[in-house]
Order: C-alpha cells, then sequence, then structure tokens
C-alpha cells in the first residue's frame, strides 16, 4: 500500500524529477552571479582600504566617460562582424560544395573540422610561432611573392586584422559544420521539381536552398556571435589588448579591471552591459528563429 | 574530368591552409634551438630533438596537467550529459503546465548567453565560500553549468525527432514510460549523444579562462594553464611551448578523428531541423 | 514500474558522488597542516631561483612545500586574488616592487618587524643597498618593513662597445647626445644592425622603458605629494619627443617588444644598444647563445637635461597577512636573502644580488660573467623607483596606452601626454590622491 503511493508520486512527478539537477545546478550558478553582479555594480571599491561605497550609477556615468570602454566596444564590434561574416562565406561555400558528389569528400569533411578542435590557448600560440615577423614562417613565404614587412600582431595597424585571421581559422569549420548539416536536411524533391522547370543554379540557391537553409544559417550565426562577443582567450595570450590598445576587447578590459584593477564595481558593471549587448542581439536571431525551429 | 580534378586541387588546397599551422607546431616542437628560426625554413628537422618534451615531463610536471584536464573533462562530460539528457527528454516529451515548455527551454538556452567573464567575479567568491577553489569539483561544477545548455538543446532536438508513436507502442506492451526511454529512445539517440558529448569534452578540455582564475595553486590547474605557462617574461620556450600545445591537441585530434562521422549526422540529426 | 527513475536518480547521486570524491582529490589539504609552506613566484629565472631556493629549505626544515608559478602577466592577480578575498593560501610571495605599495596600503602583508626583532636585529641589514631596502618600506623609505629585497633588477644602458669605438666613442657614453649621434651613424652605415632597440609594448613595458628617459629630461610623473599630475608638461614633451627618435631607429614592430625581444636583436647582434633588465647578462656573455661575447658594455642610463637615473625594478618577497606559517616563511626569506645565498643564486642562475657585500664580493667580480657588478650596483643606488601609489598598475596601464598610441604613430606627442595627464588625473581623484 505504502509503496504503491510511493511509485505514485514519483510517477506523477517523473517530469518534475528530470529536471531537477538541471535546473538546480543553472540556477546555483546563475541567480547568484545576477545578485552578486547586481549588487557590486552599483558600489565602488576604495583601491586604497579596500572600503565599500555606494554609488548608484555611478560606475555606469564613468564608463559614458571612459574612452577606453568605447574602444572596446568597438573592437569588440569590429572583431564580432568581421570574423563572423568571412566565416559564414568561406563556411557556406565550403558546405555547399561539399554537398556536391565527389569521392573521398567524408575525409576531407572531417579533415577541415580539425581547427575547432583545438584549444584556443595552443591556437594562439601557433600563430604566435607563424607570425614572428623577422624569423616566421608566414613572412618567409610571403617574401617568395616580393611581399615584405608585414609585422601582424605586433603592429597597432595590422594586430586586430591579425586576431580576425586567427579566428577566420579556428572557426570557419564550426560554421562550415552546422550549415553542412543544414543543407543535408533540405529534401530532394523541390531541386527536382526545379530542375524540370529548367531554374539557373543561382535561382535554385536563391528560391530553395538558401530559404530551407534560414535556420541553421541564423543558428550558426547566433553561436557564432555570441562566442566573438567574449572572445578572451586568443588576444589574452597574442596581444594581451596592445598594441595601441588596437585589440582590445570587451572581455580583457573587464578582466583587467576585476582582476588587475581590483575594480569589481567597475568590471561588473560593464559585465552587465555587456550581457545586456548578448542578450539583445541574441533575441534578434531567436525571434526570427521563432522557438519551434530552435527547439 | 578536368571539373573533378580541379575539385581534388581545390580540397588540397583547403586541406594544406587548415593543417599547416598544426604541421608547423609539430615540426616546431622537435627542433633543436638553433633550427628554430633557420632560413630558410626548415620543416623535418634533420636531427629531431625530444629536449622540449623531456623538459616538460620531467621538470615542468605536465602530467599533473594532463591527469587534472583528463578528470575534469570526462567528470564534466558525464555529469552534464546525465543531467541534461533527463532534462531534454522531460522537456520533449511531457506537458509541463503554464506553457514551462518553451519558457525553461528559453531560459535554459539564455543561460549560455552569459559571457563567462561576467559570471566569473562571483563564481570566484561563491567558489571560496564553499571551499571550491583550486579543486578539481569547482572546476566541474562551472563547466557543468555552461555545457548544460548546449547538452539540453542537443538532446531535446534529437527526442522530438524521434516519433512518440515508438514509447507508446512499448508502454502497451507493459513497459514503463522510464524503460521505454532507456530501451528504445536512448539507442536510437545514440548519435546525438555521442555528438554532444564530443563537444562537451571538447569545450572542457579546451576552457581557460575560469581555469585561470578558479585554479590558484596547481593541484586543479588544467592543461591550457600549463599551456599559457611556458610564455615567461624574459623568453618566450618555443619549443616547450609548441612542444605543450601538441600534447594538448593530440588527445582531442585523435578522439574527434575516431568519432567525426556521428558529428555531421548529429548536428543534422538535433540541432538544426529545416 | 517506476524502478527506472529511481535507479536514474541514484545513478546520478552516485556519479555526483564518484566525481566529489575524484575532483575531490585536488582538494588542499594544507589549511590545518602545520609547516607547510606555499609559494606564489614568477617562471621566469627568478622563479626558478625561488623555486630552487625554497626546495632546498624545505629539506634543511623538513617541510612541506608548494610553489605556484605564474606568468608575469598574470601572477599580479593571483597574489591579489588570494590576498584581499582573504583565501590565505600563500604563505611567501615574490613581487614586483611597484605592486608593493598597493599591498602594504591594503594591509595584506606581514610586518615584519618583530620576526627581525627575534633574530635580535633591527630590520633590514644595512648591507642592502640603500634603494633597495627603501622600496621595501612602507611608506616609502621611512615606514615599517614588509618585505625583503631578493634580485637587484635596476635598468642599464647597453651597447655595443666594438661598435660604438668603431664610430668614434672610445667610452662608456654619458649624454644622449653623444650616444644618439654614434646609434644614428651605426643605423646609417652598419648593415643590418639598428641603432637602438625600443621595448614599446603597451601597458608596463613601454612604460618602464620611458620612465628612464622621461627622468632623464627632469620630468616626474607626479609631485612629491603626488597632489599633481605633471605628465603633460615640456619637460615630458622633450623625453617623449627623444624617445620616438628612439624608435625611429629601432626594429620594425618595436611597439610590441617585450624584454625578450630587446635580448633577442641583442644576442643576434642586430641591434647597437637597448635599456634593459641585468637578467640577461648572463646570456649576452654566454658563446652558446650570443653573437656578441665579449663586445657588449654596460653602462648608466644616460643623462638629457639632468643625470641619468635607472627605474629600479627589484623582485622582492614578503609575507601575506593571511599566511598561517609567518614565522617559517619569513625564516624562509631572510636565509634566502643572506649574502652567502645570493652569492651562490648569482653563481648558479646569474640572479642580480641586493647586498653590497655581493656585488664586490671578491670571486665574483673577478668572473666575465659578473663584470657588470660595479656598474649595476651604480645604477641602483642611484636608480629611481616608480611612483609609490596604491593605484600604480591602472595608472600605469592608462599612461602606457597613451604611450603606445605615440609610439605606433597614432596620435601626436603632444596629444598623447594631454590626453594621459587629463585619465591620469581621473584616476588620481578616484584614489583620492587628487582633490
Amino acid at each position: 500500500m505504502k509503496e504503491q503511493l510511493k511509485i505514485g508520486w514519483f510517477e506523477k512527478n517523473t517530469k518534475w524529477l528530470l529536471l531537477l539537477p538541471t535546473i538546480f545546478i543553472l540556477l546555483a550558478l546563475t541567480i547568484y552571479p545576477l545578485i552578486y553582479s547586481v549588487i557590486a555594480m552599483l558600489h565602488t571599491v576604495n583601491i586604497r582600504t579596500g572600503e565599500r561605497t555606494f554609488v548608484g550609477p555611478g560606475n555606469f556615468i564613468r564608463m559614458a566617460k571612459d574612452p577606453f570602454f568605447w574602444n572596446a566596444l568597438k573592437n569588440t564590434a569590429i572583431y564580432t562582424c568581421s570574423a563572423v561574416s568571412v566565416e559564414f562565406v568561406i563556411g557556406l561555400s565550403l558546405a555547399m560544395f561539399l554537398t556536391t558528389k565527389i569521392t573521398g569528400r567524408n575525409v576531407f569533411r572531417s579533415l577541415i573540422l580539425a581547427p575547432m578542435m583545438l584549444p584556443p590557448i595552443v591556437v594562439a600560440l601557433i600563430f604566435k610561432i607563424i607570425y614572428i615577423p623577422d624569423f616566421g614562417i608566414i613572412n618567409w613565404f610571403l617574401a617568395l611573392f616580393g611581399i615584405k614587412g608585414i609585422i601582424w600582431e605586433a603592429s597597432a595597424d595590422t594586430a586586430l586584422i591579425s586576431l580576425i585571421l586567427v579566428d577566420v581559422w579556428e572557426w570557419t569549420p564550426f560554421m562550415f559544420l552546422i550549415l553542412l548539416a543544414g543543407l543535408q536536411a533540405i529534401p530532394l524533391d523541390p531541386y527536382e521539381a526545379a530542375e524540370v522547370d529548367g531554374a539557373t543554379g543561382f535561382q535554385i540557391f536563391r528560391d530553395i536552398t538558401f530559404p530551407m537553409l534560414r535556420p541553421a544559417v541564423l543558428i550558426a550565426l547566433l553561436l557564432r556571435i555570441m562566442d566573438t562577443l567574449r572572445i578572451f582567450d586568443q588576444i589574452f595570450i597574442m596581444t594581451g589588448g596592445g598594441p595601441a590598445n588596437a585589440t582590445e576587447t570587451m572581455s580583457i578590459y573587464i578582466y583587467r579591471h576585476g582582476f588587475r584593477f581590483t575594480n569589481i564595481g567597475y568590471a561588473t558593471a560593464m559585465s552587465f552591459i555587456m550581457l545586456i549587448i548578448t542578450i539583445v542581439i541574441s533575441n534578434l536571431f531567436i525571434k526570427r528563429l521563432k522557438i519551434e525551429e530552435v527547439f | 574530368m578536368l571539373k573533378s580534378f580541379f575539385k581534388y586541387f581545390f580540397m588540397v588546397i583547403i586541406t594544406m591552409f587548415v593543417f599547416f599551422p598544426i604541421v608547423w607546431l609539430v615540426s616546431t616542437s622537435f627542433k633543436n634551438p638553433v633550427d628554430m628560426f633557420a632560413v630558410p625554413p626548415i620543416f623535418v628537422p634533420a636531427n629531431p630533438s625530444f629536449d622540449h618534451y623531456a623538459t616538460l615531463f620531467f621538470e615542468a610536471g605536465i602530467v599533473k596537467y594532463i591527469l587534472n584536464s583528463v578528470i575534469v573533462a570526462v567528470s564534466t562530460t558525464l555529469l552534464s550529459l546525465v543531467a541534461g539528457t533527463l532534462a531534454a527528454y522531460s522537456l520533449a516529451r511531457f506537458r509541463l503546465p503554464y506553457r514551462m515548455n518553451e519558457r525553461l527551454s528559453f531560459w535554459v538556452l539564455s543561460t549560455r548567453m552569459f559571457p563567462p567573464i561576467v559570471t566569473i567575479i562571483p563564481l570566484f567568491a561563491m567558489m571560496r565560500f564553499f571551499h571550491l577553489l583550486n579543486t578539481r569539483m569547482g572546476l566541474v561544477i562551472a563547466y557543468t553549468a555552461f555545457n548544460l545548455p548546449f547538452v539540453v538543446w542537443m538532446m531535446r532536438g534529437f527526442f522530438m525527432e524521434i516519433p512518440e508513436e515508438l514509447e507508446e507502442a512499448a508502454m502497451v506492451d507493459g513497459d514503463s514510460r522510464m524503460s521505454a526511454f532507456r530501451r528504445i529512445i536512448l539507442p536510437i539517440a545514440k548519435p546525438g549523444l555521442v555528438a554532444t558529448s564530443i563537444f562537451t569534452l571538447i569545450l572542457s578540455w579546451n576552457e581557460f579562462l575560469f581555469a585561470l582564475i578558479l585554479s590558484q595553486t596547481r593541484s586543479a590547474a588544467t592543461l591550457p594553464i600549463g599551456v599559457a605557462s611556458t610564455v615567461t617574461q624574459y623568453e618566450i620556450k618555443w619549443g616547450e611551448m609548441s612542444a605543450a600545445g601538441v600534447i594538448a591537441v593530440v588527445r582531442v585530434l585523435i578522439f574527434a578523428f575516431v568519432v567525426q562521422k556521428h558529428l555531421v549526422r548529429g548536428m543534422s540529426f538535433g540541432a538544426i531541423k529545416g | 514500474m517506476n524502478k527506472l527513475v529511481k535507479y536514474l536518480l541514484v545513478a546520478l547521486m552516485l556519479l555526483g558522488l564518484t566525481v566529489s570524491v575524484f575532483a575531490g582529490g585536488g582538494q588542499e589539504e594544507k589549511v590545518e597542516e602545520k609547516g607547510k609552506l606555499v609559494l606564489a613566484t614568477l617562471n621566469s629565472v627568478e622563479g626558478q631561483t625561488t623555486k630552487k631556493a625554497l626546495l632546498a629549505f624545505a629539506e634543511l626544515k623538513g617541510i612541506e612545500v608548494e610553489i605556484v608559478e605564474a606568468p608575469y602577466s598574470n601572477l599580479f592577480e593571483k597574489q591579489v586574488l588570494d590576498m584581499s578575498q582573504g583565501t590565505g593560501l600563500y604563505d611567501i610571495v615574490l613581487l614586483d616592487d611597484p605592486w608593493f605599495t598597493q599591498y602594504a596600503e591594503n594591509g595584506w602583508l606581514t610586518d615584519l618587524g618583530p620576526f627581525f626583532e627575534k633574530k635580535g636585529e633591527s630590520g633590514l641589514s644595512d648591507d642592502f643597498i640603500p634603494t633597495s631596502a627603501a622600496i621595501s618600506h612602507y611608506p616609502y623609505k621611512t615606514g615599517k618593513v614588509y618585505a625583503i629585497p631578493f634580485f637587484g633588477n635596476a635598468q642599464m644602458f647597453f651597447y655595443r662597445a666594438d661598435l660604438f669605438a668603431k664610430y668614434g666613442l672610445n667610452r662608456a657614453p654619458k649624454t644622449w647626445d653623444e650616444t644618439y649621434a654614434v646609434m644614428k651613424k651605426i643605423y646609417d652605415s652598419e648593415e643590418g644592425v639598428y641603432g637602438y632597440v625600443l621595448r614599446g609594448q603597451q601597458g608596463n613595458p613601454v612604460v618602464a622603458q620611458f620612465m628612464p628617459v622621461f627622468w632623464s629630461f627632469g620630468g616626474r610623473m607626479f609631485s612629491d605629494d603626488k597632489s599633481k599630475v605633471q605628465i603633460d608638461t615640456p619637460e615630458a614633451l622633450n623625453a617623449l619627443n627623444f624617445f620616438l627618435k628612439l624608435k625611429d631607429i629601432s626594429p620594425p614592430g618595436a611597439e610590441s617588444f617585450n624584454a625578450q625581444q630587446l635580448a633577442t636583436h641583442m644576442l643576434q647582434g642586430t641591434a647597437a644598444t637597448t635599456i634593459n633588465w641585468p637578467a640577461f647578462v648572463p646570456a649576452f656573455e654566454d658563446p652558446k647563445q650570443s653573437k656578441i661575447v665579449g663586445k657588449i658594455g654596460y653602462a648608466p642610463i644616460p643623462s638629457g637635461t639632468v643625470t641619468g637615473s635607472s627605474e629600479i625594478g627589484h623582485w622582492i618577497a614578503a609575507v601575506p597577512a593571511g599566511s598561517k606559517n609567518k614565522e617559517l616563511a619569513f625564516d624562509f626569506i631572510h636565509w634566502a636573502t643572506s649574502a652567502e645565498k645570493q652569492k651562490e643564486h648569482a653563481k648558479a642562475m646569474g640572479t642580480p644580488p641586493t647586498r653590497l657585500s655581493v656585488f664586490t664580493d671578491p670571486e665574483l667580480v673577478k668572473m666575465d660573467e659578473f663584470k657588470h657588478y660595479p656598474i649595476l650596483k651604480d645604477c641602483i643606488a642611484n636608480s629611481t623607483p616608480r611612483p609609490r601609489i596604491a593605484n600604480w598598475n591602472e595608472v600605469e596601464n592608462t599612461f602606457g596606452i597613451y604611450l603606445s598610441m605615440a609610439v605606433a604613430g597614432k596620435i601626436s606627442p603632444k596629444e598623447a601626454l594631454s590626453k594621459a595627464q587629463a585619465e591620469v588625473e581621473k584616476l588620481m581623484k578616484k584614489a583620492g590622491y587628487m582633490k
């Protein structure tokens, strides 16, 4: 009798029990940080005494007047836009190329996924070695074609581009993977119909492939944008934000304030802005996706 | 004929572009200091040196880092896969009140939007409170939190692809809901489970920022920390640095190639449905 | 019928348990244990030296030790996190002297006075060079002693004596004018040799490189009572203009160079002069790494409008206030900075000492690799410390960004200085130094 009751309870609540661990872990690790951040960003800590005082919106006012903050925001925007769009174009072309029938494409597919598996730290070190201006391999190679004197991440003019190239190398495969999966999910019938109608390749792409690929495109862009907005590892190792602040992104700048200048309040205030930016951008995409398509 | 020649040519070029940096890393890790920056560059060192690896294993104690990385990555994957799969199943199959299916799913996904730098400061305070700093446990918990949304999201997609009739048929035959889940659904969702666990493993193996902040001693420091610490103030130890890089990469690459076919299939199965 | 749910829950708990057992393996057991020392140190040659010293000390005393080595780029963060959050993990910290004011002012360090008294000493020995001792006291020079100077870094002017002789200067250069004339000649006429190699990386490096030039043109970043910022001044402008002239004769990429690139260029013989730390001297005099053995001269910083002065950049050892083994930790740093040990370290690792008696040790001065000791000793004795302010890190970062922009040619020197002035003033107001 008792046993039966117990089973009944389990049965009734299976759906909640299954959800419990996930909800618990996520709550514990998001709610507390959120509360902490909200409190911290309204305070400032005196660097000389460690004393904490309430400043209200003070940290946000400071942000508005802080040229380095705007610079970090600008760099993050440039980095995100250029890296993601280049990755998208290359990734899409590769994915389309590899849906055409050709022997050995499976091997090739798995080969070009390699970069995204590597730890970003290692990728940063690889390119540090490759980019060395005087003795580096890439400058030796370019010199064969008469191109000389590029100093890559060491110059304020080329540093950001050099880092974007690293990102493109590492993450285009990811873009490719999702788009390829999306292409493979498209049924064949519309193509057959189009061929019967005598549509050109471009028309087929515009009218069939692209619309059907839309969810995959949106998801790929969304994930990559979320990741590039928070870019930290490569920059931390390769340039640390320099030269001339040319590669300082939001994450690097927040890290600097939070851990180096011990301005926890200011750092959390900036983190909060960053979180809002991420959520706003993500929502733009998710709205377009319609929730049923994601889940 | 010519067309497919061009295709292969193109594939070879792309592959070279992808692999050149990795090959260069491996080659650098076996070079003597004299060969390191030789002009013209040396691709295959004539007398390879194992010094850098020896230094890492016998002096720098890289074994400790490797061990930490393995334990953290495997534990994280197990934990987030079990918890996430259960939650995903519930979200995919049961009708929850108050439109909770959509709302919870959205909330779970939205935690993935938290950039790590946003949570790291409070997380440090929290870990200190629970005495989890410098423990692998602390890292496992943190990594599980940022892997869960991904697992839930992927696995939910998989489960929704699988027709509900399969379970219903099993339940008519006398199975309970959960034994139907175990007997029927899990085997079908295997490609998804594999793809998801690959991603989880890779993410937790590669993570840097949390490991940097949450481990102040070597007791829980993972491989990326070990790799980063080869950059010293007065010199960059190019040889040791690349050797450490190779060590960090080898495991991931082997693993990824063994299971790669599940990756494309898994992705097309779950996350994206047109 | 719902066995499986229960199985799953049990499995999950078991899993959680195994994870915690496994993962808990990394837990620090240190807290309760008596007689274990944890050292947070750098991962370069100074760090190696402290590591070896601590291991020797551990053997001597029969204690357990743990050594945490971190790159320069995040050693400071590690130490501050530990001390400010009260984790109390580290017993000994090796710190760069400009960090010292913040540590001491926040009460993160142990007053070493009582421990010296127990040993029957009144404080730091007179054997330490006075400028080295001064930076270990808070407030500067006059206050209590919170640290012991471990490694005597101060900048020196490195020059290729052979090339200077070739272009008509047969002695150590004294003023920037005469030095620059020779450097320019070398740059113009010597194939593949740059006149100077500038350390221009944003942040600590470029500021450390600029300071001695700044001082030699009579500049000071702050007034003595720190109530005025003196960055946008004629002296600073002169200094920055000259600094950019040095950049013009430096190898490309100088705006991202740190100490290691400077050393590489000197070792390869592709640069004629530089300002750098003495840590590189052993490499310069080592035929296995260096193409310039015996060709290099060491000199104090040349004079501009006033006498040149090196920047002091000591590594000093301190005991965090949260340490549970203060006495033992003090014993170690006291032991490891003795004259005998410093000499040992110099011979084994080439690290610079902080004691006069080691600088003048008859055995050492006879050796080739220590021929720079008399110069280095004078450089330290006449050195200038970076401003003793608690928010130096942030001030340095801000100033460094504008210097870096000027070096990269992004903005004019005048604009760099006036912007730096404005931003540094904000920081000084925020920290309460300025009204």
